[in-house]
């Protein structure tokens, strides 16, 4: 079990890697290698180890697969702090968080009382921080003005990509179970008032609250964007096989 | 910004980092302890990369979305995903649903095997309406026909028709019991009389029955005429039409064809009409 877990850990990491250095415009690449060259200075002197991290488990619960399932909830929940704090590299400062209190948890396991996940909260607010008294390049006190979003369509390169996650898109729905792709294609289809309505008759249709179809709805959303991710992330003579 | 839950809509100031900082702390540390309340995060981010895709946002949150939520290269692919599924729902056909949803809720079993029920009983209710319209029909005709047959059978003989046209009287070998003639009345409308005798014990197959008036003369003799087993007794049935029942007295004789025994007689008395 903690082979695998390690195993998910150093694959997500190297995905995570390249990720960042396609998707960063110019002005943030320098930015971005110069933060993770940072973080993997911290990791190195932090250096877990295997028997650190079984004792993290532990921490977390005395059945192993129950506390491996709790590590990636938290791992996520870090992640979606992270990004929300404006966090260039929310998966990295994810890791960063789980790496220090790992290191901590030999105290921990006998001191601390409470929630697990508060004491990981106390360190993700040291971590931003932080962060907030790094030194930044320049270009990122303009940043909205340099990010990419609805007008990544002008660009050939964002054309490009764009293109890139629609066949991967359509590779990963092939995959989906018919009634998954059904539903997800449905559920995501309607723009505005029409969305709402739609949606209501949908939900009618399967005999579900709306409620339970939206959280049905973020469920194969999250797997196919997972699956869009990896695809993405492979060579492209690898992707579409 | 469509309209939203008050928690949903928390969520979603959060995302676009503009939630006050005091809430910051209770949110956050809610995210990492409640994981539906983490999904539910989850959920109004892809809410609102959708519609940032379908230009959705206000101005203000559109420019908070650019400069605060999309910070990440996390997000970045997250947007590239919604601009794909945004392009595939576009293109994607509908799929038809002739019973949608009806593998999947027991309730729809439910109803399509109802409404075959009712389809069932409604065939099954017209064609037994229809039968019984066509038997009323046919009803109908034999009445028609039956009036039509009566109105012939009176036309053709008139004064037999029917059972009110006839004075039916019981006469006892003799006359009354009293010592007197036994009256019957004849009143206008009759059109004959029916007298009932009891048989003559010795009668052998066809009897013979002559009305005579007060002078024992011979009005009408009536041939073809056989006994009628009416209870336990043998019975003569007679019916004579009223034109040879004028007032005045009367007698029945009654006499084997194929014997020599001697005739019973029945006397009686047509009164007043």
């Amino acid at each position: 079990m903690s082979t695998t877990i390690r195993f998910i850990r150093s694959n997500q990491a190297n995905a995570r890697k390249s990720r960042d250095v396609e998707f960063f415009p110019p002005a943030w690449q320098g930015h971005t290698v110069q933060w993770i060259a940072t973080r993997r200075k911290t990791t190195a002197s932090q250096d877990i180890r295997q028997e650190d991290f079984d004792r993290l488990l532990l921490w977390l619960d005395p059945d192993r697969t129950r506390a491996g399932e709790r590590y990636e909830r938290i791992h996520n929940k870090l992640t979606t702090i992270f990004a929300a704090r404006g966090g260039a590299f929310p998966e990295e400062m994810a890791d960063d968080c789980i790496n220090r209190v790992t290191q901590k948890v030999p105290e921990l396991i006998h001191s601390y009382e409470g929630e697990p996940e508060l004491y990981f909260y106390g360190v993700v607010k040291f971590i931003l921080l932080e962060w907030s008294r790094r030194p930044r390049p320049a270009e990122l006190d303009n940043m909205g003005q340099n990010i990419p979003g609805v007008e990544i369509h002008a660009t050939g390169e964002s054309v490009a990509k764009v293109e890139g996650h629609f066949a991967c898109l359509e590779k990963c729905l092939g995959q989906l179970a018919e009634s998954s792709r059904e539903l997800v294609l449905e559920y995501y289809q309607q723009d505005k008032k029409a969305k709402i309505d739609h949606r209501a008759a949908l939900a009618n249709r399967l005999g579900i609250a709306v409620n339970a179809l939206r959280i049905r709805a973020h469920r194969i959303r999250q797997v196919l964007e997972k699956c869009v991710l990896q695809c993405i992330n492979q060579p492209a003579g690898l992707r579409y096989q | 910004m469509k309209s939203q839950a008050p928690e949903s809509h928390e969520l979603v100031q959060y995302l676009l980092g503009k939630l006050p900082s005091e809430r910051l702390e209770s949110i956050e540390q809610r995210i990492l302890l409640d994981d539906d309340f983490h999904q539910e995060a989850k959920i109004a981010e892809e809410d609102l990369l959708d519609d940032y895709v379908n230009g959705e946002l206000t101005l203000e949150d559109r420019r908070l979305f650019e400069t605060n939520f999309l910070t990440s290269s996390l997000r970045q692919q997250k947007l590239q995903f919604a601009l794909a599924l945004k392009k595939k729902c576009a293109t994607a056909q509908p799929p038809v649903h002739f019973f949608p949803g009806w593998q999947r809720s027991p309730y729809l079993y439910a109803c399509a095997a109802l409404v075959i029920v009712v389809a069932v009983l409604a065939s099954l209710n017209y064609r037994l309406a229809r039968q019984l319209q066509q038997e009323h029909l046919q009803a109908s005709v034999l009445t028609k026909e039956l009036e039509t047959a009566r109105q012939h059978e009176s036309a053709a003989a008139p004064g037999w028709g029917s059972q009110d046209a006839l004075v039916v009287a019981s006469l006892q070998p003799g006359g009354a019991r009293s010592g007197g003639l036994q009256e019957i009345s004849v009143p206008s409308g009759v059109r004959a009389a029916q007298f009932s005798l009891p048989a003559p014990a010795d009668l052998r197959g066809e009897a013979l029955v002559d009305l005579l008036n007060d002078n024992n003369q011979v009005i009408t003799t009536l041939a073809g005429v056989y006994p009628q087993k009416i209870g336990d007794k043998e019975m003569l049935i007679v019916t004579f039409p009223r034109e040879y029942l004028p007032r005045g007295n009367y007698f029945l004789r009654v006499r084997g064809r194929m014997s020599d025994s001697i005739p019973n007689k029945f006397s009686f008395k047509v009164g007043s009409r």
